[in-house]
């Protein structure tokens, strides 16, 4: 199959999958009400009614168009502001540093975790200066522990045990209280 | 005399000096972020936004006002400077800013995009500010089924203009919209799509949804091409200079002027046309309309002046359906919209029927003429510092963002619950990008999604579940009219160009 069509198929059907489900669902809500009268499942199904329609569209427009022939204007207008994609890979790493990073943050506080995620950061946006990634990182993570903590007095999370008398530590050198 | 009483209030309060320090870091802000590529200012007021959980109101909203105005124009320096447009709306500016940049030196260009820019934003805030006041007294009047189908009409618009792509766009609203229900619903107490999960019992907030499509998305997507910015390896540093065009040139354009003050306003209180749709609107017509016409492209005033009039005069108008409707038309206004909800302010008629937050209105009304001058003068004076931000590495530039994202909303609960949102509507954001779903309507479907809701079900009790009421009424049948036509044409537009394209396919064949 040809892998325009199927990059136009996957995300119609599964917004056609996600529409019949959400629809099931909506069928499950308390309602509360009696049957012939209007609940709280009316406006969720209307929605998952127009997001099959939408999809079912969608999937026929994918099989039944001939291929894309878009103009030489709006072929030099695109290419002014889009930017193709490179580094596909690079994107679920930095995803995946990031819930690293939210999960992490309880246990090792604040300004280790985003020490660390600041460094992985660097590294993934192709900072290749070695020595200076973890000083970057520290200084990150130092200034927005300031921001955050000395500015908009938001509590962020000190983590456990050798953890949190690092994050006290720092505070204290930080002149945060 | 109300009106001038009214504004006159609402210039004393942002003159008090902590307004005051907010719009003008506003407009810095929004120069910086306009001017570093792969930023923009929907991600300023986004990033802006966690700092206005502790302020009160009315510098929060000066604050992300004046980044949105800003923001509006800082994008014309490195366009003019470095052919590197800091904003979609700044791609005209390519042809003939650019164009003159090359042939008489960048001070010129730089004169005309910001006497544009201070001509469109008072023009418009003017116009904005005389139609508040009727623009509420027709809203108060609204019932819920009125209520009901402008809100409609407002988000098929947004859906209408994503062009080419409306099933996406419309797939996009639905998702929004849906979004929006998860949580205890507010008629019933009814728990919908929460599986259990009690974080979701609250349902998902407005800012993990904004953040993370915005903010987090944006980034993912920009690692994703490997942080390039379309021609920054190329650009020449060039001398930093504004030079004021005289009165006789700007006398011979005033038609493009006129032209494109009226049409940005006018557009800029469609939902859905933002800054670069009315940028390029404007721009089109000069082409086709202009006495110049031949000689745009070549580095012709009014090919600077029209995008930069239309990109300004939409801010205000977009603000005034915000202010008056509670409606958001465009990324940043929603973002807007976000403040006041945070700060447990619902936008809107009563907004204005209430003399004290009626202040609030005028504040934001006069702050509008003051981040214009403002932007204008640091655009003007200040500008040879600000464009060095483009010395930034891209690499540092995306930690800040992501770690202002991320520490961002978490500040709004103190929730890491609200970190995964992020996550997870970060990633949502980056399979849009990648799959050209239109981000923008799953957005404002979220954020109108509950009160479309509410509305629909108000009306349904008072007519006893009679649905044809939204349409047998006056006022409500016309919006729901209208929000059918603006899907309704489009398609059929696509579905003739869908043929003729496709006849065109067969010819070729034979």
């Amino acid at each position: 199959m040809n892998p325009t069509l199927i990059k136009c198929l996957i995300p119609n059907l599964l917004l056609l999958a996600l529409a019949g489900f959400a629809y099931f669902k909506a069928g499950q809500f308390d309602t509360g009400t009696e049957g012939g009268f209007v609940g709280p499942d009316l406006w969720p199904r209307i929605i998952c009614v127009v997001l099959a329609l939408t999809s079912a569209i969608g999937i026929i427009a994918a099989l039944v168009s001939v291929e894309a022939q878009t103009s030489e204007e709006d072929e030099a207008l695109e290419s002014m502001l889009a930017v193709p994609e490179t580094h596909p890979r690079l994107v679920w790493i930095a995803v995946a540093a990031t819930g690293l990073y939210v999960a992490a943050l309880t246990s090792i506080g604040y300004l280790c975790a985003t020490m660390l995620y600041a460094m992985a950061l660097l590294v993934i946006g192709g900072m290749r200066r070695w020595a200076m990634v973890p000083i970057y990182g520290a200084i990150l993570a130092i200034v927005f522990t300031i921001i955050f903590m000395k500015i908009v007095y938001v509590a962020l999370p000190l983590g456990e045990g050798m953890f949190k008398s690092v994050s006290l530590f720092a505070m204290q050198l930080l002149g945060i209280h | 005399m109300n009106l001038l009483h009214d504004l006159g209030l609402g210039f004393m309060q942002v003159f008090q000096p902590y307004d005051l320090l907010m719009l003008v870091v506003g407009l810095l802000v929004g120069m910086l972020v306009s001017i570093m590529p792969g930023l923009g200012f929907v991600m300023g007021v986004i990033l802006a936004l966690p700092f206005t959980y502790k302020m009160e109101i009315e510098p929060a909203v000066i604050l992300l006002t004046s980044i949105y105005f800003a923001g509006t124009y800082g994008g014309c320096f490195t366009t003019i400077l470095y052919r590197i447009p800091g904003e979609p709306n700044d791609v005209p500016l390519l042809w003939d800013g650019y164009t003159m940049a090359q042939k008489e030196g960048a001070a010129k260009p730089l004169g005309w995009a910001l006497v544009a820019a201070l001509i469109g934003g008072l023009v418009s805030s003017v116009a904005m500010v005389l139609l508040a006041t009727p623009l509420t007294e027709v809203a108060l009047r609204f019932n819920a089924e009125d209520y009901f189908g402008a809100i409609l009409f407002g988000l098929t618009m947004v859906v209408s203009l994503a062009g080419k792509e409306l099933t996406k766009a419309f797939a996009s609203l639905c998702l929004g919209l849906l979004v929006a229900c998860i949580g205890v619903d507010s008629t019933y107490g009814a728990s919908r799509f929460t599986f259990g999960v009690p974080i979701l019992g609250d349902g998902v907030q407005l800012v993990a949804v904004l953040v993370g499509m915005y903010g987090l998305g944006e980034v993912f997507k920009r690692i994703g091409q490997g942080l390039k910015v379309k021609g920054i390896e190329g650009a020449q540093v060039q001398k930093v200079e504004t030079s004021f065009p005289k009165w006789k040139e700007i006398w011979q354009i005033k038609g493009s002027i006129v032209r494109s003050s009226i049409i940005g306003t006018l557009l800029g209180v469609v939902p859905g046309a933002g800054a670069t749709v009315t940028s390029f609107i404007c721009y089109g017509v000069e082409r086709q309309y202009s006495r110049d016409r031949k000689k745009l492209g070549t580095g012709h005033p009014s090919g600077i002046v029209a995008p930069q009039i239309g990109s300004t005069a939409s801010v205000a108008g977009h603000l005034i359906p915000m202010l008056t409707l509670g409606i958001p038309g465009s990324a940043a206004t929603a973002v807007i919209l976000a403040a006041f909800l945070l700060h447990g302010v619902q936008p809107g008629p009563m907004l204005m029927a209430d003399p004290a937050s009626r202040l609030i209105v005028y504040t934001i009304l006069a702050s509008m003429f003051v981040s214009v001058i403002g932007m204008c003068a640091i655009g003007f004076f200040w500008i040879r510092l600000v464009v060095k931000v483009l010395k930034i590495p891209q690499y540092l530039l995306n930690s800040i963002v992501v770690l202002f994202c991320l520490v961002g909303a978490f500040a709004d609960r103190n929730s890491l619950s609200d970190m995964w949102m992020i996550l997870i509507f970060g990633v949502i954001g980056y399979l849009f990008e990648k799959y050209k779903f239109p981000v923008s309507p799953m957005v404002l479907g979220a954020i109108l999604g509950p009160l479309a809701e509410n509305n629909l079900m108000r009306s349904m009790v008072i007519h006893k579940g009679d649905w044809t009421a939204l349409f047998t009424q006056p006022l409500s049948g016309a919006l729901m009219g209208m929000a059918i036509l603006s899907v309704l044409v489009p398609s059929l537009r696509s579905i003739i160009h869908w043929l003729r394209r496709r006849e065109r396919h067969l010819d070729a064949r034979r």
